[in-house]
């Protein structure tokens, strides 16, 4: 257990808003948050309260109308593009509800995709790539494509997609929202074992059985965090 | 009969819904099939359409050929008599030659071309004048001549008026009498295809008993049943024992098909022209069904949905058709506008090597075409979409596994190679020409070929002595005017095909083949050489002081004393030109005859009005003009009335415009093959324009995941860039081999080109690469510009 006061996120006053014909949503108003590393927070809240937003805005997927940001002790606001693309591939591992894998790759060529942009020699992100698939459990599935698998499966290649670059942190938005339940337990246990084994993640979810996985559970309510929950005095 | 209404309307519903694309897929389709029909009413007009003649299948032409030296010829007056008395095969056999002749009018004298036909020649080829009579084989008989008009010389002549029968004109000195105005549009396509007056052939002196004289050309009509081959074996067996009989020649007999001999010369350019429209088709099927494709996968979902529901394959299949069929017809009928239009450039550009080419013109027959390639087109372009989506599971479709896009795009990128693959083709086909035309047009021709004027003026009734005083005072006169720089006279024009050809001969020379050495014979005026700017290389040219004196002289170009004497100098030695003795006293650099493909031939110059044997009707001019002043042939022609009214003068253009008539073929084809190379460059960066562009669209999510995953502007940049560079990497490839593989049909147009051209194979293709990555790079440079948030939302 590889556990750290550090702190990895540090958000605040953070406001996002959308501007679309003439119609103003904020659907982040003063957002303020830590995430010290190893932690595990759910982010919970009802549809359009503005989840999925701050969760690209800390992948740097987005960038907040006002407010600071820094990951890992550094602002991120003035970053060119294609430092924020270098920081995502190498700090940042996404999960999508809806898997967004590539259908016209294979599983291995998939998970490959992340350590291609690093230009990582062939032979190390071969190692890397099975490693991850392992760690899911669908080593065996490498020469499929997506199409080929089940929506459980195509989620765990997702996840070992997020992981291979060994980022600081897992970004999960609804993982289990495309899911049975039987297959959503076995996501959520394979995020808890990441978990266990050092990772920082942040996930989004509906569901109050999976927020209760992690160990942190964040309210959000029209733009607001209106509670800030821990479930277990571990990390303080 | 009701569904098939609805299917019409929903179609045209479906396509007015994408004016945009309808109106590319339109246009697109209606430039592929235009190009087709008005290429097919060509072909139609020049190879399939029967001749206006009666049974014009069976109508032959017989030539003889020269075992030893290879040359072809027609018949002698005799010959020609034997054939048409008694013929196993033929039912009838008919003789021509070609006449200019000068016609005395009001204004002066002029030349009309006309032909002289036996007797039998209209009946033979069932035509019967319009007014009056035609010949017949009585009037072979010698009696008081008589001529048939062409319609269009009875409109310009007589006005149409019906006084024209029995009235006279004076040909050549005689008075023929006019029995008959032949039909409008009447013309025989073998060599008097521009005859407006037709007199009876009736030979005299050695032409009538001379059986070495071969100067007819003939017709004759196979009887019914027997082929060519048949004939060939008949005749050839007859004709054999026939100059065994006379013990004389060892000519053989050659039989072609009248509109075989007649439309030899054009064949390889109809079906290169055939394969360039062909292939446009091709591109242009391809690139509306890529359109046709991506539209269809927008509504994948929708026909998937359908299935399910269950709606048969039948009237799925039906309503995919029927729009893109609506789609070809419109494309066809746009298209016809442009055939059309195509059509009157066609018969003005054809018109100088095309035979027929007045009756290219749109009927049934090229309407049917038409409307059959627009069907034909129109259930390719349906079926495709509906064979890749009968190919995929419904439920793939509605499960988003995407297999259905991916199938498509595959199929997408194939067609996108093909059509690279054919414009490379076709641009590798115009960069050959066109290479070769800027050789053609700079190669050297041994003179100088600007600014020089030709006309002749017919002096068949002078003696030398008239004809000689003649020139002098017409070229002094000539020399005289202000745009003139000098001028001078050739019996053999270097800008006329064929020069008149004799053998020379030195003492003490054998030739190495035992072959005689041939010449072609020039009997020039003073100032030749420096009007036509050809140089002396050794001696000097002819002088004044010679030409009074009539001295037997002459200059050789360099080709020919290399012949002779290739180690020693030519001036001053004697060679033996037509049973005449001649001394060389000059060296001339060496030129072309006619065409520029053919090798430096040799030249023999001796002086005007010495050699006098073999004098024409015509004396040649040609004028060294300060510029292109084409007022000069009306001053020359006002010289002319002057001294002579009843000399007509023949303009024969410039020296440039003689030449570039000649490669009127190349010339065509070189435009034809540009235009349509152009169009399927445009319609290449249209089509991987629009691929790419779908690809963008297809893969925005897919793209908006990478960039989640770290990628950086320039690593999608290079995605999309890649996807367009296989497919071109692919077309070239296939393109190359298919250009090196049909190149070869042009090689008979090429001009020290040759047709695996190494700069035209390196400069196309990057000229393509060019054309393909800025295509490719609009929309690219749109993937790059995605955002990854406003991807990854569509959910
Ligand atoms: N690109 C955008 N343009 C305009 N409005 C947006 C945009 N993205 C989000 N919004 C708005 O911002 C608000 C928050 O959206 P967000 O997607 O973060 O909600 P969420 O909490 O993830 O909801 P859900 O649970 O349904 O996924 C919503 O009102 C949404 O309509
Ligand atoms: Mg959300």
């Amino acid at each position: 257990m590889n556990k750290s006061n550090e702190i990895l996120i540090f958000v605040e006053d953070l406001h996002k808003v959308f501007v679309t014909e003439e119609v103003e949503t904020h659907a982040l108003s003063s957002v303020h948050l830590k995430i010290r590393k190893g932690e595990y927070v759910a982010i919970a809240g009802p549809s359009g309260c503005g989840k999925s937003t701050l969760l690209s805005i800390l992948g740097l997927l987005d960038s907040p109308t006002e407010g600071s940001y820094q990951l890992n002790d550094s602002p991120v606001a003035d970053l060119s593009a294609s430092q924020r693309a270098r920081i995502r591939n190498r700090e940042v591992g996404f999960i999508f509800q809806s898997f967004n894998l590539i259908g016209d790759l294979t599983v291995y060529e998939n998970v490959e995709l992340p350590l291609t942009y690093q230009k990582m020699p062939k032979a190390q992100r071969k190692e890397r790539v099975q490693t991850a698939l392992e760690k899911v459990s669908m080593a065996h599935r490498m020469k499929h494509y997506p199409a080929q698998l089940s929506g459980g499966q195509q989620q765990r290649v997702a996840v070992a997609r997020a992981i291979v670059t060994e980022p600081s942190i897992l970004l999960a938005d609804e993982p289990t929202g495309n899911l049975d339940s039987a297959n959503g337990d076995i996501v959520m246990e394979m995020l808890s074992d990441l978990h266990k084994s050092g990772a920082t993640i942040c996930m989004v979810t509906h569901d109050p059985r999976y927020a209760a996985h992690a160990k942190r559970t964040i309210h959000l309510f029209d733009g607001r965090i209106v509670e800030d929950e821990y479930t277990q005095s571990e990390v303080m | 009969m009701s569904t098939l209404i609805n299917d019409i309307k929903y179609g045209i519903r479906q396509l007015l819904k994408s004016p945009g694309f309808t109106l590319v897929a339109v246009l697109t389709l209606a430039i592929g099939i235009s190009a087709n029909v008005a290429i097919f009413s060509v072909v139609n007009a020049v190879l399939l359409r029967p001749l206006p003649f009666k049974n014009a299948d069976r109508l032959i032409v017989v030539r003889q050929q020269s075992r030893k030296f290879g040359f072809i010829t027609g018949f002698s007056y005799p010959d020609f008599l034997d054939w048409r008395q008694q013929n196993p095969v033929l039912e009838d056999f008919a003789a021509f030659s070609p006449a200019e002749f000068e016609m005395i009018e009001e204004q002066g004298a002029n030349k009309i071309n006309g032909a002289m036909v036996s007797g039998n020649f209209f009946s033979l080829l069932g035509v019967s004048a319009c007014m009056g009579r035609t010949f017949t084989q009585a009037d072979e008989q010698p009696k008081e001549p008589v001529a048939v008009i062409s319609y269009d010389f009875w409109k310009s002549r007589f006005g149409q008026d019906k006084e024209a029968l029995g009235s006279t004109v004076v040909l050549q000195d005689k008075v023929y009498t006019i029995i008959g105005v032949l039909p409008p549009g009447f013309s025989y396509p073998d060599t008097i295809d521009d005859a407006q007056i037709w007199t009876v052939l009736v030979p005299a002196g050695e032409q009538r008993t001379n059986r070495t004289y071969c100067w007819l050309t003939t017709v004759g009509r196979l009887k019914a049943g027997i082929s060519i081959e048949q004939a060939l074996l008949l005749l050839g067996e007859r004709h054999k024992q026939l100059i065994e009989k006379l013990g004389m020649g060892d000519s053989e007999i050659l039989i072609y098909g009248l509109r075989d001999i007649v439309v030899r010369g054009v064949r390889t350019t109809l079906w290169i022209l055939y394969g360039v429209v062909g292939f446009i088709l091709l591109v242009v099927c391809a690139n509306v069904a890529n359109l046709c494709l991506a539209r269809v996968s927008t509504r994948d979902k929708e026909v998937a949905i359908r299935g399910i529901l269950g709606a048969d394959k039948l009237r799925l299949f039906r309503q995919f058709t029927t729009e893109s069929i609506l789609l070809s017809l419109a494309g066809g009928i746009v298209g016809l506008l442009i055939t059309v239009w195509m059509m009157t450039i066609f018969r003005v550009k054809l018109a100088d090597f095309v035979p027929f080419s007045d009756s290219i013109r749109i009927e049934l027959k090229e309407l049917l075409f038409g409307l059959g390639l627009c069907l034909l087109v129109g259930i390719v372009l349906g079926v495709t979409p509906f064979w890749l989506m009968q190919r995929c599971r419904l439920t793939n479709v509605l499960t988003e596994r995407r297999s259905l896009s991916i199938r498509h795009s595959r199929f997408s990128n194939i067609l996108i190679s093909g059509q690279i693959a054919i414009a490379l083709i076709l641009s590798i086909g115009m960069g050959l020409m066109i290479r070769s035309m800027l050789r053609l047009s700079s190669a050297d021709t041994g003179f100088n070929r600007d600014n020089l004027l030709t006309f002749n003026v017919s002096v068949r009734r002078m003696n030398e002595q008239q004809r000689y005083q003649f020139s002098r005072d017409f070229l002094e006169r000539l020399t005289a005017l202000p745009y003139v720089k000098s001028a001078s006279t050739d019996s053999s024009m270097p800008c006329s095909p064929r020069g008149s050809m004799a053998p020379v001969a030195v003492d003490g020379y054998t030739p190495p083949d035992g072959k005689q050495i041939r010449a072609i014979y020039h009997s020039v005026g003073t100032d030749y050489f420096r009007t036509l700017q050809i140089p002396i290389l050794r001696g000097r040219n002819i002088s004044t002081d010679e030409y009074q004196k009539k001295e037997r002289v002459a200059v050789i170009n360099e080709t020919l004393a290399k012949t002779f004497w290739p180690d020693n100098d030519p001036i001053g030695r004697e060679l033996t030109f037509c049973m005449r003795q001649y001394r060389v006293i000059g060296v001339a650099a060496d030129m072309i005859q006619g065409n520029v493909r053919i090798d430096r031939p040799n030249h023999l110059f001796l002086p005007f009005d010495v050699f006098t044997e073999f004098n024409g009707p015509d004396l040649n001019f040609v004028v060294r003009t300060a510029s292109e002043a084409g007022a000069v042939i009306e001053q020359a022609r006002s010289i002319l009335r002057d001294i002579d009214s009843t000399l007509p003068l023949k303009s024969t253009g410039t020296f440039k415009e003689q030449m570039n008539k000649r490669l009127s073929q190349e010339r065509f084809t070189t435009m034809f093959l540009s235009v349509f190379a152009s169009i399927a460059l445009l319609l290449i960066v249209i089509g991987i324009y629009g691929v790419v562009s779908y690809a963008v669209a297809r893969r925005t999510r897919e793209i908006g995941v990478r960039m989640a995953l770290g990628a950086k502007k320039t690593n999608i940049l290079s995605l999309i860039l890649k996807q367009g560079l296989i497919l071109l990497v692919i077309g070239l490839i296939t393109g190359l081999a298919g250009a090196i593989g049909l190149t070869r049909f042009l090689s008979s147009y090429l001009y020290e080109i040759n047709t695996i051209d190494p700069l035209t194979f390196i400069l196309v293709p990057l000229l393509i690469i060019a054309v393909s990555i800025l295509a490719c790079f609009i929309p690219a440079r749109r993937a790059a510009k995605i955002d990854p948030m406003e991807a990854l939302r569509y959910e």
